[in-house]
């Protein structure tokens, strides 16, 4: 009954077209919904006038001008929706375009004021007041980073130019260095940071900003909105072909409801808007953006109040087979 | 080891920032704020360990300064690294088959963590 509900609720919502038309951003008559439903609204309207007329006796001329008529009716109404589609194809490049720009010009004021305060950080006698400023403008400057990085990833992946570049990356040393990263944060959030890792360097190939990006990205969610006394663990293994790395908290969770829409661009839960209301809603739809152009799947599981576990996998490197005897080197 | 090192960059925040760090590893920076003042430099002394080149650059684009860099004798053989914010797989495949040392992304790293790497560059 839940599930027809919400089927049904859904239908609802969709066919009523004013809301529709207007999340578009269009009017009535340029809204692909509404002219699809007015071109059904008046393909009834002809069948039953063609019936009724076709009762009369008409001349040859009357019923060419009549279907002349009709198809007049039709084509106007294919040319709007063919132009209304053409419209916001070309509003989304735009869009995308302008993304793409602003976020690269925005790289190069963050890369000046990035480099310049690296070197006042290292500079002798700075005094303890100036570091605390300092440490501010970093943490300011890195998550400026971070939105821009996300922006450029996201213009990346609707011009579906996503790099695909990679290297052969231990996950091992990329989750221990991410790890060790957030350890003081998670100290200073009163929050229990574990990690769990093999001995092995569990090689993908992968690029490497991308997969810390995903990281970064499922931690700093769990810690956000994780209060404090919980818990926050990393692990890292292998699963036949593949290498799987979850990060579980303790946290708000994702209620049912929203459950469907978490890798949804722009998509923020009610509930951690309340616990967090900054944050653009767009670093899980870039992660399993990148973890899909690495082949591999990214996913989670979720109970409202109780935490969450995201979780994603990449094929592992396959190993090099063994060279046969006589090419094998005697040194 | 030869320790100049011709900077090609328009951004003058970036270029202060830079020199300073690779004053501090014991470098000698020098300076060009567009493409073609870069190719002027080169020509007038191609003495330079190692050039590090922006790709937006003013008057000449990077990829442009790269292929004369090339096709002249006498800087054929100076070593670059780019150093720039454009990520895009084609620039990159680019540069590498114009036989560049390096390609750095300015935005992942700080002044210090760069002036290393190109010192490791120019030590190669």
């Amino acid at each position: 009954m839940g599930l027809v509900g919400n089927y049904l609720s859904k239908v609802k919502k969709e066919l009523n077209v004013f809301e529709v038309c207007r999340r578009w951003g269009m009017p009535l008559w340029q809204c692909p919904e509404a002219v699809f439903i007015a071109i059904g609204f008046l393909a009834v309207m002809f069948i039953g006038g063609s019936y009724f007329l076709g009762q009369q006796k008409l001349e040859p001329e009357q019923i060419v001008v009549l279907a002349s008529g009709i198809a007049i009716v039709f084509l106007a109404a294919a040319f709007i929706i063919v132009n209304s589609f053409e419209r916001m194809a070309e509003a989304n490049r735009l869009k995308s375009e302008f993304l793409n720009i602003t976020s690269h010009q925005l790289r190069t004021p963050l890369t000046a004021a990035r480099w310049a305060l690296s070197l006042l950080v290292a500079a002798p006698n700075v005094g303890k007041e100036n570091q605390r400023h300092m440490a501010i403008l970093e943490e300011a400057i890195g998550r400026m980073r971070r939105m821009v990085t996300t922006m450029l990833e996201v213009a990346r992946i609707e011009a579906g130019t996503i790099r695909r570049m990679g290297r052969r990356l231990s996950l091992r040393d990329l989750v221990s260095t991410i790890a060790a990263a957030f350890s003081d944060f998670a100290y200073t959030s009163n929050i229990t940071l574990r990690y769990i890792a093999p001995n092995d360097p569990v090689e993908v190939m992968a690029d490497e900003e991308q997969i810390r990006y995903v990281l970064e990205s499922l931690l700093d969610n769990a810690f956000r909105y994780t209060s404090g006394k919980g818990t926050v663990s990393i692990s890292l293994s292998q699963e036949g072909s593949t290498a799987r790395i979850a990060v579980s908290d303790t946290g708000a969770g994702v209620p049912d409801k929203d459950q469907q829409r978490v890798f949804n661009k722009f998509f923020r839960g009610a509930n951690v808007l309340r616990i967090s209301p900054g944050g653009m809603g767009l670093s899980l739809f870039v992660s399993r953006a990148v973890i899909e152009a690495a082949h591999g799947t990214m996913g989670f599981l979720s109970q409202e109040g109780s935490g969450s576990t995201f979780w994603f996998t990449i094929p592992l490197v396959k190993s090099e087979p063994p060279l046969p005897p006589q090419n094998q080197k005697v040194v | 080891m030869n320790k100049k090192i011709l900077i090609i960059e328009d951004e003058t925040g970036l270029q202060t920032s830079l020199i300073a760090s690779l004053k501090g590893l014991g470098l000698e920076p020098f300076s060009a704020f567009n493409g073609e003042d870069g190719l002027k430099a080169l020509q007038n002394d191609p003495s330079f360990g190692l050039v590090v080149l922006d790709l937006i650059l003013p008057r000449k684009h990077g990829i442009e300064v790269l292929e004369e860099m090339r096709k002249n004798p006498k800087t054929k053989d100076i070593p670059v690294a780019i150093l720039t914010n454009i990520e895009d797989a084609k620039m990159i495949q680019r540069a590498f088959e114009l036989g560049v040392a390096a390609y750095l992304v300015k935005v992942n790293y700080d002044a210090k963590d760069i002036a290393e790497r190109l010192l490791k560059v120019l030590s190669a």
